[in-house]
């Protein structure tokens, strides 16, 4: 039986020795760790979380000093992510029994800077940005230099052991290795993704060959290319209907009970104890006097002739209900002084944009959709939205173009890492048929 | 109706199964393994009907990824049962079956057929599948812990190593699945979005689950024998991947969050 966890040694710290394993070559007995001063001996929890606060210190200090809208030059992230990296890996290599390198590389220290990490990211998590800025004068922990600080502690370890354990490379060490080496480059690329990501939004019209976009910072950017719209298309799904019920406690004063079923003739749906039942569907339609009639424009309005009954039967309402469009207002049937049943827009199924894209000479016609962006030299085009009071007959769309330097070095950490994973899987499916273990 | 038919005669199925395997005879254990099959047949046969009926796949709200979450649990408590010759996940396997196709009745979310264009991708369905997966086996893996430290608890009895045993086996299995749909949410985010990672509230949520776990197997590593350390652990991560599932929509940051639309806004 093991010692209950309160009366297991204590380093002069004060706090608990965790450690549980057999000693290994080149540690200090345990009975002569209490003589020792905070650095000497084995270096373990204390010593851990003492760097990690250090290394958020500094970030502190780098923040109030530098500020947190810092740009790094690309180059520079790459080559000093890749020095930095080099050095760890040497000294690791050169000096990897010493007492110093096995902490650097250990589980004491791997815990704390992933405990240390999570936290920092959880304060993300948990507090909106603009609540962040109004405390500690940023949007976003993801930019401070004290994450970035803890980022470093973290990657340290994971050079440090990996450069321990990736030789001799064992089927063991080569699953350790995989999962480990794809943190490392998912970490480097991502630092230098973050110092050379260029991500800029272009608003591309009918008619008119942009080649300006604007940077999330605002500065504006010139594409060597230029985009023009050619073509937007815009598919909805058909629309459903809902209970507004006036309700002073809600942001817009009105309570939404929702219908689920798409509109057609013949639909019937219960909504918040009404029965309602589709007589007449429309899918494009304009009020044209008192009366809704089919159109062949794109764009009308979906409208419908609905009944409306009560919990007994008896008929409440019956009328015309419409979202409404850029050709005519939306209509609604009203069912009590506070109720009413409405048609709320239909929501897009699909939105595509056909561009003509003029590079030099080069000029031709791709269709851009979301999910589905297009590349253009080191440019990936993504579809982001349209003008959404226009609809279908929107005259622009917002493509966003992005150049990301370091996205080979990330896709192949994490391909590294889906290696690992599948070889975690394999071998914790793969365990030796175990003991019984009760419930 | 569908729904309403199918749930309670799963629920009714995985607590019979349950019963049937507190008896502990061979054939007592034979027919509880039939109940649950039973139950998950069932759960299938929902969900598949879901899919048809609502032309899409049915993963996009809470409500929908509870049932794929409830049918799963028992699935893969007989499945990783039979595979490590063990009937200890059995009785939670089915408790949660039944426990999250209640909660399933008794919030029934209005399920439409909408599905908005940046779901629309062939990544939608093998990163919702596989975080499931991996949901069910971290779940069993945190219902078996919680159960061991209960019972110590209750004895006043000292955790001992072999107590960790199962549940690690079940993050063996839970964490690499973790670490596929992390990464399969992260390429479908550079097709859809632009960029692989954003942290965004929901993905910082689903980094911090993976850390929660990534602690526990360094942990474990290094301190295979302090049993309690390791199963509070597991308690904890599974915490924290609750929230990640559905306890963001209650925190101050869910409004920053694109990934909203597993509410029933």
């Amino acid at each position: 039986m093991k010692p209950a966890l309160a009366d297991r040694p204590k380093n002069r710290a004060g706090s608990l020795e965790l450690r549980a394993m057999p000693r290994r070559a080149g540690e200090t007995p345990s009975a002569e760790r209490g003589r020792e001063g905070f650095w000497e001996g084995d270096p373990s929890y204390p010593q851990a979380i003492l760097t990690i606060l250090t290394a958020m210190a500094i970030g502190v200090v780098f923040h109030l000093r530098i500020g947190y809208r810092f740009e790094l030059p690309a180059g520079a992230a790459l080559i000093g992510g890749l020095i930095y990296a080099l050095i760890v890996c040497i000294v690791t290599r050169r000096w990897q029994t010493h007492r110093l390198v096995r902490w650097v590389s250990g589980v004491p220290f791997a815990v704390t800077s992933i405990v240390a990490v999570g936290l920092t990211a959880g304060v993300g998590a948990v507090i909106p940005s603009s609540q962040l800025e109004r405390w500690i004068g940023i949007p976003t922990v993801f930019r401070s230099w004290t994450f970035w600080m803890l980022i470093l502690a973290m990657l340290t370890n994971l050079l440090s052991v990996t450069a321990r354990r990736c030789l001799p490379l064992t089927y063991r060490n080569f699953q350790f290795t995989l999962s480990h080496l794809g943190l490392i480059l998912v970490i480097l690329g991502g630092a230098w993704s973050g110092a050379s990501l260029e991500r800029s939004r272009l608003v591309v019209s009918l008619g008119n060959a942009s080649d300006t976009a604007q940077m999330e910072n605002g500065r504006a950017v010139t594409l060597p290319f230029t985009l023009q719209l050619r073509e937007f298309t815009l598919e909805s799904f058909p629309p459903t209907l809902a209970l507004a019920t006036l309700d002073e406690r809600k942001p817009d004063g009105l309570a939404m009970t929702p219908g689920h079923q798409f509109v057609k003739a013949g639909m019937r749906e219960r909504i918040g104890g009404y029965q309602v039942e589709v007589k007449e569907y429309l899918p494009r339609a304009a009020l044209v006097g008192d009366r809704w009639h089919a159109v062949p424009f794109s764009t009308s309005a979906p409208a419908a002739r609905i009944a409306v009954t009560d919990r007994n039967g008896a008929l409440a309402a019956e009328g015309w209900v419409s979202c409404g469009g850029l050709d005519t207002d939306r209509s609604l049937v009203q069912l009590s002084p506070t109720q009413a049943i409405v048609m709320p827009k239909p929501r897009p199924r699909e939105y595509r944009a056909t561009l003509q894209i003029a590079q030099g000479e080069q000029r031709g016609t791709q269709l851009l959709r979301v999910n589905y962006p297009l590349s253009v030299g080191d440019y990936r085009l993504y579809l982001l939205s349209y003008d959404e009071t226009m609809g279908s007959a929107s005259e622009y769309v917002v493509v966003e173009a992005v150049r990301d330097h370091g996205l080979p070095m990330v896709y192949a950490g994490m391909f590294l890492l889906l290696g690992g994973a599948a070889l975690m899987l394999w071998n914790g499916i793969g365990q030796p048929k175990g003991k019984e273990t009760r419930a | 109706m569908t729904t309403t038919l199918a749930a309670p005669l799963a629920i009714a199925a995985w607590m019979a199964a349950a019963g049937a395997y507190a008896i502990r005879r061979p054939r007592a254990q034979r027919a509880a393994d039939l109940l649950t099959m039973l139950g998950v047949g069932v759960g299938a046969v929902l969900l598949t009907w879901l899919w048809i009926t609502l032309e899409r796949p049915p993963l996009r709200t809470l409500g929908e990824t509870r049932w794929w979450y409830a049918v799963l649990v028992p699935a893969l408590g007989l499945l990783i049962g039979w595979r490590f010759q063990t009937r200890a996940l059995a009785i939670p396997a089915c408790f949660m079956g039944a426990l999250f196709a209640f909660v399933n009745l008794q919030h029934p979310e209005y399920m439409d057929k909408t599905l908005m264009p940046a779901l629309q991708s062939p990544w939608f369905v093998p990163h919702v599948i596989v975080y499931m997966l991996a949901y069910s086996a971290l779940g069993l893996s945190c219902g078996v812990a919680a159960w061991a430290l209960a019972r110590r608890l209750w004895r006043r009895e000292a955790s001992v190593p072999e107590d960790v045993d199962l549940p690690h086996r079940l993050v063996m299995v839970g964490f690499p699945l973790l670490t596929c749909g992390l990464l399969f949410g992260a390429f479908w985010a550079k097709e859809a979005w632009g960029h692989y990672w954003t942290w965004d509230p929901k993905e910082t949520w689903a980094f911090l689950t993976w850390s929660a776990y990534l602690v526990y197997l360094h942990v474990r590593s290094r301190h295979a024998l302090l049993p309690r350390l390791n199963l509070t652990l597991l308690v904890i991560g599974f915490a924290v991947l609750l929230i990640c599932w559905f306890g963001i929509n209650y925190l101050p940051t869910a409004a920053e969050s694109v990934h909203t639309y597993t509410r029933m806004d």
